[in-house]
């Protein structure tokens, strides 16, 4: 199972408690035991996994010329996530949410400057697309096994918390 | 007309009525429905009379956020005047006209707990709606409910004066079994409102602070990266690291992990003791006094914990997380390893 695990892990992949597709490696690194070995393992060479918040993910240290495309590919999911919670106020981990209620209330909800910003089309359907898939890609949704539905995995709040840093950093400025 | 003819004249337009109640507005209505008054005309369109509103509304226990809680303020007045009239002369036209009254109020209480209830639920399962106004919204309907519920003790202690009439007595006595559960009600959905504005406000002010970040990326404030940076975002969140296989070397790390790969035989453990009990019986603020200033903290707790216990020496990485999570603005966090492959944290000199 490690060797399962460190190939999901390694292809970027956060895996979170509440994903169908990757159940079985869940429960197996949920055992404190089982992550504390494939942890210990991969301190060795500079790789770290961090589980919080019942999501897990492969993680090394940051060096500057990397930053970069680090912060990009962050605030790419941050601005997507701002765009999807004005549509769904409420969204949160373990939520259900359709393509088909996104492209009834995104007119109403559309933020103009982030959807030029992420993409370059005017179409609501392929903005649709485009910003279900992104979000999908980077396992923050996952798409269940009904034609529409999507599920909010628990990766969602690693993007949140850096939120949720970011903004307490600026209070305290 | 009877009121068989009424309810024959709502059948045949049901289909009519139906569309009229989920519309709110029709272009035209039939003549006969006009005539009774169940539809008026206002600026080119046909409303439906609001007491129809009412009447399905309550039966089908649905509110919309116009709805506004009745208090019963005249009804009451005008039993309390009833009551003194009544203790003078004891006519069977104000005993009736009593009981009518009581019963109105206690109809209505009925009626008006189911409405109140589907207001709650209404806003509880609003998905569409800004938080800005459901707080707004939730905040004046807990205000209208907690005027009932102080209101309701009037009506309560109303009712139970009648109860010195032996008219009434029997009567009161029923219906109170239905009134005080119907206060407790009240309270229950207060304690929901003050919850749901509490949670509303909380997503709203998180979902303000996403759009500012959002903002501060779109217009490039350079903020955002210099506080991914900074070591207290690091220690923090722990996002010390970045999740992108683009910056791992797959081969190397492969390498290592390929020696862990056969099935290891697992011992079966004992039962984990509970975090909460391990803390109590190793004695936190001794074991804080112990590591204060210490070069290497995980390696002050193996040594503090084996002088307590060494059945709990087990528990010491735990221990050790414990006080990375809870005392971090007191740590320093090196880029060294010790000997039990551990990060060395020290203790703010």
């Amino acid at each position: 199972m490690e060797s399962v695990i460190f190939d999901i892990l390694s292809r970027g992949v956060i895996i979170s408690a509440n994903s169908s597709k990757f159940q079985k490696e869940a429960t197996w690194l949920m055992e404190d035991g089982n992550f504390e070995n494939l942890n210990r393992t991969l301190n060795k060479i500079g790789l770290y996994i961090v589980g919080e918040n019942g999501y897990f993910y492969l993680s090394k240290d940051l060096k500057k010329e990397e930053e970069e495309r680090f912060f990009n590919s962050h605030k790419q999911l941050i601005l997507a996530i701002a765009q999807l919670k004005k549509v769904f106020v409420h969204l949160d981990k373990g939520h259900k949410i359709k393509k088909s209620e996104f492209i009834k209330r995104f007119e109403s909800k559309k933020d103009e400057k982030i959807i030029k910003a992420l993409f370059d089309t005017d179409d609501l359907m392929e903005i649709t697309d485009k910003l279900f898939n992104l979000l999908e890609r980077n396992f923050v949704i996952e798409k269940r096994s009904e034609k529409d539905e999507y599920v909010v995995l628990n990766a969602l709040n690693y993007y949140l918390d850096i939120v949720e840093a970011v903004s307490e950093g600026d209070v305290d400025e | 007309m009877k009121h068989i003819e009424l309810l024959n004249l709502l059948c045949r337009h049901k289909k009519l009525l139906d569309e009229a109640y989920k519309q709110k507005k029709l272009i035209s209505a039939p003549k006969e429905l006009i005539e009774i008054g169940l539809f008026n005309k206002v600026g080119g369109y046909y409303y439906l009379n609001e007491i129809y509103f009412n009447f399905v509304d309550t039966l089908l226990a649905r509110a919309d956020f116009s709805y506004m809680a009745e208090d019963f303020d005249r009804e009451i007045k005008k039993l309390l005047e009833l009551k003194e009239e009544f203790r003078i002369n004891k006519t069977a036209v104000l005993k009736d006209l009593i009981f009518r009254l009581l019963n109105k109020i206690y109809q209505g209480m009925k009626n008006r707990d189911k409405r109140i209830l589907a207001l709650v639920e209404k806003l509880e399962n609003d998905e569409i709606n800004e938080l800005e106004f459901l707080v707004k919204e939730g905040k004046n309907i807990l205000k209208d409910v907690e005027e009932i519920m102080n209101k309701n003790a009037l009506i309560i202690n109303t009712f139970e004066d009648f109860k010195e009439f032996s008219d009434f007595r029997e009567f009161i006595k029923d219906m109170m079994i239905d009134v005080i559960h119907l206060n407790q009600n009240i309270d229950a959905y207060l304690k929901r409102l003050r919850e749901f504005i509490s949670q509303t406000e909380r997503k709203r002010r998180f979902n303000q602070k996403l759009y500012k970040t959002a903002f501060m990326i779109l217009n490039e404030d350079g903020k955002i990266d210099e506080f991914l940076v900074t070591k207290r975002f690091v220690i923090k969140q722990k996002f010390e690291y970045v999740p992108d296989s683009a910056y791992i070397d797959y081969e190397k790390a492969k390498r290592i992990i390929g020696k862990f790969t056969t099935e290891k035989k697992i011992k079966k453990s004992e039962v984990k003791r509970d975090l909460k009990e391990v803390i109590a019986l190793i004695d936190i603020k001794n074991l804080l006094k112990y590591v204060e200033k210490s070069e290497d903290v995980f390696k002050s707790i193996i040594e503090y914990v084996g002088k307590v216990d060494k059945n709990l020496l087990n528990e010491s990485v735990r221990v050790f997380v414990y006080i990375l999570n809870h005392y971090d603005k007191e740590l320093v966090y090196t880029d060294e390893y010790n000997e039990f492959n551990v990060r060395v944290v020290k203790w703010k000199a």
